[in-house]
């Protein structure tokens, strides 16, 4: 008895030795600065500091150019275009994308591809070019085969779509938006759900059919306040507002917009805020 | 015997006195028809030349030809040519010719305004040339009285229609000048109307500046008070610059034994600060050796079992992709 627990004493002692001995996947200095770099970027997107965040993300890329990690590289360029994008220079970010998607000699993955390909679309839906956001949007698709932004990338086609007038197509992506988060949860978000959602939602407002735009818009506006998302709230409650002026019901209409302006208000959204007063005006 | 004696002494010599008596007669005659022919040029050597007019007017035979105001020449003749053209030749002593070169022009001169006319040869300017027997000059008729008449009176007239139609214009009772001088009545009547109406005005707003005197009289008494009362705050004024005058000295002599602790304190300072020069710098050399040190000794911690596993790795991550990301939106 004693023999075995000495045994098992070793046993134990050498796979804590072996433990020990063992080393962590290690990053080297440069990427370490750049990795420090690009959280504090994300710090400064996520408080609203969109040209720090910015400043950020380019010393980031710079770094990373410098070591030639291509994910690094993809991941900052990626995120100083969204930061332009946010910031409202849409010119900068086209500039950052193109920079990206331009044939290198370091080889882009597919699913980065995608992602720059949907930032672009994204950039000319700002622009209302209905027609280069669908192009760019069918690239996207084009690059990402089950890539992990499928549903995101085909809610923006969706968008599109429904810039273009489609409105057809533009329920029948949010349907494939909503059937890929359902088939493969990991890859789905609760966020991407919403906003497929509120584009089937847009799309029947659209189509006349004001019952089920309705019933839609309310479950992507519980989706994001679950998630505590002051902008797609905002976005759901203007939209629950259009419908239920195209209802003819103007005092409803008008609360969902007094709530919108509230929300907005309270994130420092300003122009959302000006959308709000605006549509209240309109009464 | 004879009565009468046949020869008479008084009619001795007779004969011989007759004939010089017709000789002599006979010389006066010759001289006097010499004369009249030196008279009218008749021994003066001569030529002829001619021009063509499209007109006699004022050209007469013996009209005198002049050059440069001498007379040199006469008109001879004159006669009209078969296109009815007149010509017109003139008889100019030779002497003279070389003066009058062949391009020379002919013209028809009047002496003075009512005077005689005269032909008078302009000079060409070809000098070296000059007019040959039977040669033609050009003429040219200057403008005399009658033509000047003329264009004046064709100058005054359009004048004088313009006079005519603004007398017309003056008396037509619907006229603007007429109309005008009846406005400018009617105006200067407005302007008497006006002259009563502001003569009244001003008789009642004398009343009423009389009323408003009243007013600033009132105004000016109680910005006297006001004056009043600024000179009193004025006299407190310079009370408090009395005061502070007084006390100035003594405040300043205070703040100089505050800027001499101050110094003090300063020079402490130095002093201090030159003592911890030696030293300060190692110590923070050895700190940030030390900090070194303990950020080695995380990071080695960080790396081993189990603490690696505890802590995140930091890694690089995109802002995800968001269908709804605008311009101007944070997630």
């Amino acid at each position: 008895m004693r023999r075995a627990l000495t045994i098992a004493a070793c046993g134990a002692a050498a796979l804590l030795a072996c433990a020990c001995a063992g080393t962590a996947p290690t990053q080297n200095r440069t990427e370490q600065q750049a990795a420090a770099l690009n959280q504090r970027a994300a710090r400064a997107f996520e408080q609203g500091d969109y040209p720090r965040a910015a400043a950020l993300y380019e010393q980031a890329l710079r770094l990373n150019t410098g070591v030639e990690n291509t994910e690094g590289i993809a991941v900052n360029a990626l995120s100083l275009a969204r930061a332009h994008q946010a910031a409202g220079d849409a010119a900068a970010a086209h500039r950052v994308l193109d920079g990206l998607l331009a044939d290198g000699p370091l080889p882009l993955p597919p699913a980065r591809r995608a992602e720059a390909r949907a930032r672009k679309a994204q950039l000319y839906l700002d622009a209302n070019d209905a027609a280069r956001a669908l192009d760019w949007s069918d690239k996207a698709l084009a690059s990402c085969a089950g890539c992990a932004a499928l549903p995101a990338i085909q809610t923006l086609r969706g968008r599109s779509a429904l810039a273009a007038g489609d409105h057809a197509a533009a329920l029948d992506w949010a349907s494939r938006a909503l059937a890929a988060i359902g088939t493969n949860p990991g890859s789905g978000n609760a966020g991407e759900r919403a906003n497929a959602l509120r584009l089937a939602g847009e799309a029947r407002l659209a189509r006349g059919e004001h019952q089920a735009a309705l019933a839609t818009l309310e479950q992507a506006l519980e989706l994001d306040r679950g998630l505590g998302l002051p902008a797609r709230i905002f976005l759901d409650l203007m939209t629950l507002g259009r419908i239920q002026l195209a209802m003819g019901n103007r005092a409803a209409a008008r609360d969902y917009f007094s709530r919108a302006r509230s929300v907005s208000v309270a994130a420092n959204d300003e122009a959302g805020a000006r959308a709000a007063s605006r549509a209240i005006e309109g009464f | 015997m004879s009565v009468f004696s046949e020869h008479d002494a008084r009619f001795e010599g007779l004969e011989p006195r007759t004939g010089l008596f017709v000789a002599i007669a006979a010389l006066i005659v010759l001289a006097t028809i010499v004369g009249s022919l030196i008279k009218h040029d008749a021994f003066t050597p001569t030529m002829r030349v001619s021009f063509f007019a499209q007109s006699a007017q004022g050209i007469h035979k013996g009209m005198s030809v002049h050059l440069s105001g001498f007379r040199i020449g006469t008109v001879q003749e004159l006669s009209i040519e078969p296109d009815s053209r007149v010509k017109v030749v003139l008889v100019l002593e030779k002497k003279y010719a070389g003066l009058v070169p062949e391009d020379s022009e002919v013209g028809l001169s009047k002496e003075g305004l009512i005077g005689a006319n005269f032909i008078e040869i302009e000079p060409g300017n070809n000098k070296t040339r000059s007019v040959a027997e039977e040669g033609v000059l050009t003429f040219y008729r200057d403008i005399d009285f009658s033509d000047m008449a003329k264009n004046l009176r064709d100058k005054i007239e359009p004048i004088l229609a313009d006079v005519k139609q603004v007398t017309q214009s003056i008396n037509d009772p619907e006229g603007d000048i007429r109309k005008t001088i009846a406005n400018v009545r009617h105006a200067t009547a407005l302007v008497a109307e006006l002259a009563q109406q502001v003569n009244q005005l001003a008789k009642r707003s004398e009343g009423r500046v009389d009323a408003i005197a009243g007013k600033v009289d009132r105004v000016l008494d109680q910005t006297g008070a006001t004056l009043e009362r600024a000179r009193g705050a004025l006299d407190t004024a310079a009370r408090s610059l009395d005061t502070v005058d007084r006390q100035l000295p003594a405040l300043l002599l205070r703040l100089d034994q505050s800027l001499k602790n101050v110094e003090s304190v300063t020079a402490d300072a130095r002093r201090l600060s030159s003592s911890l020069g030696d030293d300060l710098p190692l110590a923070i050399r050895e700190g940030r050796g030390l900090v070194e040190d303990a950020h080695e000794i995380v990071d080695g911690a960080k790396k081993t079992w189990p603490i690696r596993n505890l802590v995140p790795t930091p890694g690089q991550k995109a802002l995800p992709l968001d269908s709804y990301d605008s311009s101007g939106s944070a997630r």
